[in-house]
């Protein structure tokens, strides 16, 4: 296994990410045929540029952002489950209090319930595979100490052949899954660092894209602040015509559909601002 | 200049009771926060200078009321001739003008300070009677010829503050060529 191991890393290296790999799905070959084979291909058009390769490329990008998502995905809730168990003040073998009303504690009798099938379904598809293989590996080698004479040993040869049949293909489609594993993430891995580079090179030559950048992180709380203040007038507007309508109705005044209009209704408040700035008379552009 | 400042929603309009009342409020909390402040300085120097002596407390608290009077007119009439709003008004926004719709003047800002006082001194009749009155104003805006309109929104506001800074920014620029060159 050791072995077969090293040839894949030596496989996938030679390929590197543009990856000349049909070899590897071809059924049966050899791993040194393999990697002779790769040696010899190196003139043949590279997948990249067909577009076979191209959907495969992306396929294995999907993939490979896929797997490296789900393993800091991973990580991070074991880290999770690991603070939550420290700061969990409540223990699965301490009583719940019959306080909880009956929803709440019909929700604990559906989770718990959820909780032991899961835990359950886990140990019997554990305990079903231990038992296929074990059986499996029994009816195999009763098999063989029966049919090892001369008499029941023609009935060998088929079996043999399929099994061999069975064991090349579940080894060759490991490898393929394997070497595919590792290229997806290498390729996951080198388009990420392809895209940030260049987002930052690009961030980086482009001042005006770098100060938005600045901008939109520093103005997100001013922004929101602004948002809120912006919330709170238009409300209390509302309220100082509800207030002005009752007010009136209690004093029996006629209802005011609309105010009277105002000098300055609609235009820009230029009054406080310095003369030079006004636009109107100035070179604002 | 942006679009959106020459035609906003409900800017100039006249403002109504509640949110000059939000106003009021943050404006009282800021002046509070101030007294408290100069009360605690006042406190700590009579502690240290005369403890326990009742002539200088008495004195002090004298000082304290005439500094916190004096701190809350230039805090009001000084915001107003400067921006046409206080803090609360600032954040509300609102802002004071003339019934013509110019800059109040140091007399406008002086009568209705003082004139406040006459709003709130009839069960603060003065300040309820924006609820009736045609252009929404407080007897103190009567007296002294101003109103309360609504200013730009945050939005609006922020957009004219960047022309602004973009204008002063560039004359200043100017500034320091003509110093250089």
């Amino acid at each position: 296994m050791e072995e077969k191991n090293n040839t894949i890393n030596e496989t996938s290296d030679k390929s590197g990410v543009d990856g000349q790999d049909s070899n590897l799905y071809e059924e049966g070959t050899p791993n040194n045929e393999i990697n002779q084979k790769n040696t010899q291909n190196k003139g043949e058009p590279s997948l990249a540029k067909t577009t076979t390769g191209t959907i495969k490329q992306i396929s294995r990008l999907v993939i490979g952002l896929s797997l490296l998502g789900s393993e800091e995905f991973s990580k991070t809730l074991q880290d999770a489950q690991k603070k939550v168990d420290e700061n969990s003040e409540f223990s699965s073998t301490d009583y719940v209090h019959s306080e909880d009303d009956e929803l709440a504690q019909m929700r604990y009798l559906m989770l718990g319930t959820f909780s032991k099938i899961q835990k359950k379904a886990t140990k019997r598809a554990e305990k079903g595979l231990k038992f296929t293989l074990r059986t499996s590996g029994t009816m195999l080698g009763t098999f063989y100490a029966l049919t090892d004479n001369p008499i029941m040993r023609p009935l060998r040869k088929p079996v043999d052949t399929v099994l061999s049949e069975v064991v090349r293909n579940v080894d060759q489609t490991l490898r393929v899954g394997k070497y595919e594993e590792m290229q997806s993430k290498a390729l996951a891995r080198e388009t990420t660092k392809e895209v940030v580079d260049g987002t930052m090179e690009q961030v980086a030559d482009n001042p005006k894209m770098a100060k938005m950048i600045q901008d939109i992180v520093g103005s997100q709380s001013l922004g929101m602040m602004k948002m809120i203040m912006d919330g709170v007038t238009e409300r209390t507007a509302y309220y100082d015509a509800v207030l002005e309508g009752f007010v009136r109705r209690i004093l029996h005044l006629t209802p005011r559909s609309e105010l009277p209009p105002s000098p300055i209704a609609g235009k820009p408040q230029y009054m406080y601002l310095p003369k030079e700035y006004i636009p109107d008379n100035d070179n604002i552009e | 200049m942006d679009e959106n400042l020459k035609t906003p929603t409900r800017i100039g309009e006249y403002a109504g009771f509640v949110t000059r009342l939000a106003a009021r409020v943050i404006d009282m909390l800021v002046i509070s926060l101030i007294f408290t402040l100069i009360g605690f300085i006042a406190g700590l120097i009579l502690n240290t200078l005369a403890p326990g002596n009742e002539v200088y407390r008495t004195v002090m608290a004298v000082i304290v009321i005439f500094v916190d009077v004096l701190v809350a007119f230039f805090y009001y009439v000084g915001s107003w001739m400067l921006a046409g709003q206080s803090l609360g008004k600032s954040v509300m926004g609102l802002r004071i003008v003339t019934t013509d719709g110019d800059r109040i003047k140091w007399r406008h800002g002086l009568v209705r300070y003082f004139t406040t006082w006459i709003s709130a001194m009839f069960l603060f009749l003065g300040y309820f009677w924006v609820l009736v009155d045609n252009r929404r104003r407080a007897w103190h805006d009567i007296l002294a010829h101003t109103m309360v309109v609504y200013s730009e929104s945050w939005e609006e506001r922020s957009l004219e503050e960047n022309t602004l800074r973009d204008y002063r920014r560039r004359k200043r620029e100017e500034r320091m060529g003509k110093i250089y060159h």
